[in-house]
């Protein structure tokens, strides 16, 4: 029975069940809440004069926002099914006390009443929605909030239905006696569903739960939103239930006119729920759908101001109540995901249970008010709902801006913020804490300490300085004697000494400078002593010293010092002076010694060469440098040097990265040169390359164009070209699927094994594209964590992976990438795979053909394998035709599978 | 030594080793690629203790001994490999490896090893995977170990028997023992 209805409903079995249970609390919740207020209303307007109500407003306003903030802080300690079952079984005792008070005749019982029942309603129902929250996320709750919903038209509408009958053959206590066991029996099913699975617990809330929900924009946006929605149907409530009086004298009448109104919009709601509310939350999204009911009543009002009477009013009134209870419901509850869980509960408590009554309060204001001035005639209050309608959709504009956001952010959060870790200097004493950061045990905290006090407070820097440079970081003593230099602070003869003898050759560098600007402009006289003596550790300092400090007027005696040692001296001599070379600011003559460097013999002296030629900054070098790319031992320092030379090179590697001609080691180490210069040119280059069949450099490129995507600079991507690139991944996912089902699992080291892992490595690998790319037109990191929530097993972080990425995607990469990721399942993807490219599986026979014929080499070497190991020798023009194809793996397997084929 | 195994056998191969189960298998085929076959006859040794590293050895078929001095360590067969991947330059290997039978093993240099990683940077990523795996395993052991040696010793002493303390490799007896 619950597996059908969940087919039928298109849930898990666990959704359905939940859903199912939720919907029958929330229905017996709704239908004893529309017998309370049809037994209210009708008890109200044969007792008193409608032109009371705006007052009662008033009072409901300032009453709920006691009462429900009484509430929140006496159940903000206990779980939340034990909150609502607290508030379910005070609302059944409240309303059989207040079936005997309704037989007392005095003025007092129906104005107490009507705001009681107005006070435990709202909470009752914020409660409710707060624990169906709690039980679901974002996406399950698309899903189930509808059915839930229907729940809550039925118990409306049973309601209704009992409503109008019953009033007329019993007494009003009566009615409202068989609310009050209606209530009670929501008790044991709450009850009963708080034993829950903990398998997925909503994320603790974060540390700043102090905060007023308020101080976020989202919030406010909402907030205006639920306003003016409750200001509007107080405003409606107030013109219908005077155009009733005007027309019905008895208690029986009104109660019956009552029972069929809600009878009737719980009917409609319940229409629109079953066949309009899901597929419109779906298909175009919560904020979207929200927007249905302030056009509706944009119309209505109109329609007011135009022709005031029942009709029109009815009709807004019928609107307002339909989609509220339908579409506005499943829709506003998702608003509410995004935020993170402290929040969204204390913004429900106070949109919930504060801002809604709180709603009725200024709509009573503002009926009174406009009475006062205007008189409180129908078509002056279409005209307020009118305004109010206006306000409604600009808050609606910015709550849909502010949804998408906030589906990111929470997205983010939930999968770990580590930013939350990081110390702001700024808000932190900052004095004490730059001195601080100098003793921490990290390297780099220390360096930044440092900088950051020589810049601050140099004088603190100073008198720190004699320690820095016995700091137990090498990189910190030689920063300390580098920025001391500059600063012309004093250092002590015997610690320079010891410095000069350091056993980091950047700390004896730095100490050897030191020496040498306390003897005036001249370098050579000052490091002649070192150049010749016998410590070939203070030789090579002093060679990287002379090449980077030396004067302009110095260079042609730099450079016959240079030469000498690059003639006679060793390894060590010859890498310091290619290294020194690139300590030198371009532009120098010096720079000339490195064109024979960069082709030198000894690796460590042409590797020096190429990460000093960056800094040369000199065109004539980059022929080399591309090519060192090529080597394993030489691409570090050819790249990092081709990334210093940024935009004047650019279109050089786009040239190479483009060219198939160009060997593939280069082609492939490109990429992430260009993914280092961080520039518009960059991006061109890279999309400039169209290749499919490298598999690794395709990917490569992808990684580079998502590193510049990331690193902050303001690039522009192009739309047209990567959709295109995302659906080929996107079919290349589902080709990789329709085939991974056909494949034979295969045992141990079979050969269909092999191939079934390639398949599956390829989906997971097309996948991961899918998701750089799109990274690379949305907020990259919110893509990220969208990707990891949708290859998690983690039910709500998948869920709300899957409400982001519906919302924010455009409907083209929606419709292309959610049926890769939604819970249609495989079987839901390889109708896709079908329908939209014509794959699907005849036989593994048809889907070797399939992989032989298509263009990744992996897949084809790992088909070959298959072909030769199962001996099918049908597939013989497959494997002829593979032995002359250029990759070597596939030729190399084509030829085992022939001699395989030839041998069986 | 003649190659028998195609490169897409050595990848199937190596794709069932344990601890290379979690690299794709494009990549492993680039390791199998680099990878040498060799045969060794019963009794034969494959490598000493204190010889230089050869890095990893995995066994296609056979059965091979490694042994810490004169105790056996374990003993390794098909789809189990031995060696020492993970060492430095130049450290020598630290057991010595003895095949029982006809064995034949794929063999896989330091070298070739992290050249595979520098080229498939996922290399790298499972083996950080698998090495952390099998780190919080042997963490746990040792927990255990521990524990059933405090057990012990606490059991000793109450027999009254004094405790011989386990330093690098040997016991020190107490002082009176001999």
């Amino acid at each position: 029975m619950l597996e059908r209805l969940a087919r039928w409903l298109k849930l898990e079995r666990n959704e359905t069940r939940r859903a199912l249970v939720l919907g029958v609390i929330l229905g017996a919740i709704t239908g004893s809440y529309t017998l309370a207020k049809t037994v209210r209303d009708a008890f109200f307007l044969t007792r008193l004069s409608v032109t009371v109500l705006p007052y009662l407003y008033v009072g409901i306003g300032a009453l709920a926002a006691l009462a429900a903030t009484g509430f929140a802080r006496v159940t903000r300690h206990r779980p939340l099914w034990e909150s609502l079952a607290t508030a379910t079984l005070g609302a059944a005792i409240s309303l059989a006390v207040s079936a005997q008070l309704l037989r007392i005749h005095a003025a007092w019982v129906p104005i107490a009443f009507y705001l009681w029942v107005n006070v435990y309603g709202l909470i009752l129902i914020s409660q409710f929605w707060l624990f169906a929250n709690d039980l679901s996320h974002a996406h399950e709750a698309k899903r189930i909030f509808g059915v839930v919903g229907v729940g809550a038209i039925l118990g409306g509408l049973v309601g209704g239905l009992i409503a109008a009958p019953l009033a007329r053959l019993w007494s009003l206590p009566t009615l409202l006696s068989v609310a009050a066991l209606l209530q009670a029996s929501v008790m044991p099913l709450v009850c009963l569903r708080s034993h829950r699975s903990a398998a997925d617990p909503e994320p603790p809330p974060s540390v700043a739960t102090g905060a007023s929900p308020l101080s976020h924009s989202y919030v406010r946006w909402l907030a205006l939103a639920t306003l003016c929605s409750v200001m509007v149907a107080a405003v409606l409530d107030y013109q219908l239930k005077a155009q009733v009086q005007a027309r019905y004298a008895t208690a029986g009448q009104v109660a019956s006119f009552f029972g069929f109104f809600y009878t009737l919009t719980n009917l409609a709601a319940l229409m629109l729920q079953l066949f309009a509310t899901r597929w419109l939350v779906q298909r175009v999204g919560a904020s979207w759908s929200a927007s249905l009911a302030p056009a509706g009543l944009a119309v209505t009002a109109a329609l007011t101001i135009a022709a005031p009477g029942l009709g029109p009013v009815t009709a807004g009134r019928v609107w307002d109540q339909v989609t509220r209870f339908s579409i506005g419901k499943a829709a506003g509850e998702l608003f509410y995901f995004p935020l993170e869980p402290g929040l969204r509960r204390r913004t429900k408590a106070m949109i919930q249970a504060g801002l809604e009554r709180v709603g009725d309060g200024f709509a009573g204001l503002v009926i009174l008010g406009v009475g006062a001035t205007m008189g409180a005639g129908t078509r002056e209050l279409g005209i307020v709902v009118a305004v109010l309608v206006a306000l409604w959709a600009l808050a609606w504009l910015g709550v849909r801006r502010g949804y998408v956001l906030e589906l990111g952010h929470n997205l983010r959060r939930l999968h770990l913020d580590h930013g939350q870790m990081r110390i702001s200097l700024r808000e932190a004493r900052v004095l004490e804490e730059l001195i601080r950061l100098l003793a921490s045990p990290y390297e780099r905290v220390v360096l930044h300490g440092i900088e950051m006090l020589a810049e601050i407070a140099p004088e603190e820097f100073e008198d720190r300085f004699d320690d820095l440079l016995q700091h137990r970081s090498p990189r910190a003593r030689a920063r300390a004697l580098e920025i001391g230099r500059l600063r012309q602070t004093r250092v002590a003869d015997e610690r320079l000494a010891a410095l000069m003898r350091d056993d980091d050759p950047e700390v004896r560098v730095q100490a050897l400078s030191v020496w040498c600007s306390r003897s005036g402009e001249d370098l050579i006289t000052p490091l002649h002593e070192f150049l010749r003596g016998g410590d070939e550790r203070l030789r090579v300092a002093a060679i990287l010293c002379l090449a980077e400090q030396a004067p302009a007027r110095q260079e042609d005696r730099v450079r016959v010092v240079l030469e000498e040692w690059l003639e006679k001296g060793g390894t060590a001599e010859r890498v310091a002076v290619a290294e020194g070379l690139g300590r030198r600011a371009a532009p120098s003559e010096l720079h000339d010694l490195l064109a024979p460097l960069l082709r030198d013999r000894n690796l460590p002296v042409r590797r020096a060469a190429l990460r000093s030629a960056g800094v040369a900054e000199r065109r004539t070098h980059v022929p080399v440098l591309i090519e060192a790319l090529g080597a394993a031992e030489t691409e570090e320092p050819a790249r990092s040097a081709l990334a210093r030379l940024a935009d004047r090179v650019v279109g050089t590697l786009g040239d190479y990265l483009a060219d198939s001609s160009v060997a593939a080691p280069i082609r492939h180490a490109l990429p992430r040169v260009l993914g280092d210069i961080h520039s518009q040119e960059s991006v061109n280059a890279l999309f400039r390359c169209r290749e499919r069949g490298d598999v690794r450099l395709a990917y490569r490129i992808l990684k580079a164009a998502n590193r510049l995507r990331v690193s902050g600079a303001r690039l522009e991507f192009p739309r047209r070209r990567i959709t295109e690139e995302i659906e080929y991944d996107v079919r290349g996912f589902l080709f990789a699927l329709v085939h991974y089902r056909a494949c034979p699992i295969g045992r141990g080291r079979s050969a269909e094994r092999l191939l079934c892992m390639a398949l599956n490595e390829r989906m997971e690998q097309a996948l991961n594209r899918v998701f750089r790319r799109l990274g690379l037109l949305y907020p990259p990191e919110e893509l990220l964590a969208a990707y990891r929530g949708v290859v998690s097993d983690h039910p709500r972080l998948r869920g709300n992976a899957l409400e982001y990425l519906e919302n924010a995607l455009t409907l083209e990469h929606r419709a292309l990438v959610m049926p890769l990721v939604d819970d249609s399942g495989d079987e839901g993807r390889l109708r896709v795979a079908e329908i939209r490219y014509g794959m699907r599986f005849a036989s593994f026979e048809s889907t070797l053909e399939a992989i032989l014929g298509q263009e990744d080499p992996w897949l084809r070497a790992c088909a070959l394998y298959v072909v030769g190991a199962r001996k099918e020798r049908s597939l013989l023009p497959f494997v002829e035709s593979s032995l002359s194809t250029v990759n070597p793996l596939v030729r190399e397997t084509a030829s085992w599978a022939r001699l395989a084929l030839a041998t069986g | 030594m003649d190659e028998t195994l195609s490169l897409m056998e050595k990848t199937a191969f190596l794709k069932g080793v344990e601890m290379l189960s979690s690299i794709p298998t494009e990549a492993l085929a680039q390791l199998a690629a680099r990878g040498k076959e060799l045969h060794f006859e019963a009794g034969q040794v494959i490598f000493r203790e204190g010889d230089t590293n050869r890095g990893a050895f995995l066994v296609v078929d056979g059965l091979v001994e490694i042994r810490k001095g004169r105790a056996l360590d374990t003993v390794r067969g098909a789809g189990l490999g031995f060696g020492e991947l993970a060492l430095g330059e130049g450290e020598p290997h630290t057991t010595t490896a003895v095949a029982t039978q006809h064995t034949h093993v794929l063999n896989v240099t330091n070298e070739e090893f992290f050249e595979t990683m520098l080229d498939y940077p996922e290399v790298g990523l499972a083996m950080v995977r698998s090495l952390a795996k099998r780190l919080t395993e042997l963490g746990a052991r040792v927990h255990d170990l521990e524990g059933q040696v405090a057990h012990l010793n606490a059991t000793l002493k109450r027999s009254g028997v004094e405790i011989p303390q386990y330093q690098s490799g040997t016991y020190v007896r107490p002082e009176g023992l001999s």
